[in-house]
């Protein structure tokens, strides 16, 4: 029987680990926004992977940057090549530091408020743009969602705040159906939380803020 | 008409007002708030020009909200008018979303106001094209563009 379950409750690393430890023989599967990523493991080692358009360990790299997604272990299916010879925790350390590497401290505090903020039932993705609306970084790595819109939505509710002689609003938010945003500055950045249109704001605003501590 | 469901959301407690703005960033009705200022005709220009952003790309914004820890607006967008209701703080959020979706229902099905209302119906995105933007905005327009 498939083991089946979503990246917020049981992170990829734990999930490689699992299988390694117990030399499974698997096909793990992720699903991310439409995107599909596999690992193969044989006898406790990760020996393929691929998510478009990477294979490889550069593929493992990539899922490993996922915070949320479904995933699916089936047991039993042997790997179609072997793109990884790699033993699986040099992988992992690997994968670890290269999510570290560009800006180590940004980055590891992104990661850790990312990985807090995607545990919240709501939160599809979070990305980090700058006032310009340019991505820095992002919970994905889909980057589709960073465009001039965000950097005119920003500049909007910073407007609306000056004409009003109010401060910058903590958190601004937007629904555009089936979309919802959610605007809040943090450090010299800005927040752009995507949320399911239902979730209401009241509910998470406690829990973001929880977050931010 | 709209006066009635005004005073429905201003009868909430800690709702400091609302204002009912046409397409056109025209008043149409308002309860409660020092309406004829300049920053409630630019509160309604920049809502409209971000509105019209949206549309200008397929999609339609149907509520901005704001949050400070005093303050509250919460801004209703139809496909005719805008409704925004400014609040004390928002703890008064759960009862104000439930009155605002009946007043938006009614407002919407009041043949009278919609039919007053229909004249000011324009372009979603004509704010985006008229007025005087700022250095970015113009800026990022074009990029929209």
């Amino acid at each position: 029987m498939a083991l089946v379950g979503n990246l917020k409750d049981l992170k990829l690393p734990s999930l490689i680990q699992l299988n390694c430890m117990e030399k499974n023989t698997a096909k793990l599967t992720i699903e991310h926004h439409g995107r599909f990523g596999s690992i193969y493991f044989e006898n406790g080692q990760v020996v393929h992977a691929e998510y478009d358009p990477h294979i490889g360990e550069e593929a493992v790299y990539h899922l490993l940057s996922l915070y949320s997604g479904n995933f699916k272990v089936e047991s039993g299916i042997r790997a179609p090549a072997h793109t990884i010879h790699t033993s699986w925790n040099n992988l992992l350390l690997e994968g670890m530091k290269q999510i570290d590497d560009s800006d180590p401290d940004q980055n590891s505090q992104f990661n850790t408020l990312f990985s807090k903020l995607m545990t919240i039932n709501g939160i599809k993705s979070v990305q980090v743009v700058n006032r310009e609306g340019e991505l820095y970084t992002a919970s994905t790595d889909q980057t589709s969602l960073s465009n001039p819109i965000h950097a005119f939505a920003i500049h909007e509710m910073e407007n609306i705040a000056t004409v009003l002689e109010l401060d910058r609003p903590e958190f601004f938010s937007l629904t555009a159906s089936p979309q919802k945003f959610v605007y809040t500055a943090y450090s010299k950045f800005y927040l752009i939380l995507e949320l399911d249109a239902k979730t209401k704001l009241d509910v998470i605003i406690p829990q973001m803020r929880q977050a931010f501590k | 008409m709209s006066e009635r469901w005004l005073q429905e959301i201003q009868s909430i407690d800690g709702v400091e007002g609302s204002v009912i703005f046409s397409n056109r960033g025209e008043i149409i009705d308002y309860i409660g708030l020092e309406i004829h200022s300049e920053s409630m005709k630019k509160l309604a220009v920049y809502l409209l020009r971000l509105s019209g952003a949206y549309v200008s790309k397929g999609q339609r914004i149907s509520e901005f909200e704001f949050y400070w820890v005093n303050k509250y607006i919460i801004c209703k967008n139809t496909d005719q008018f805008l409704l925004v209701t400014i609040c004390k703080s928002p703890k008064v959020y759960s009862l104000l979303r439930i009155t605002l979706n009946v007043v938006l229902a009614n407002l919407l099905e009041d043949k009278k106001f919609m039919k007053d209302i229909k004249s000011s119906v324009s372009d979603k995105t004509l704010f985006l094209k008229r007025g005087e933007f700022d250095e970015t905005e113009t800026q990022i327009i074009q990029k929209l563009q």
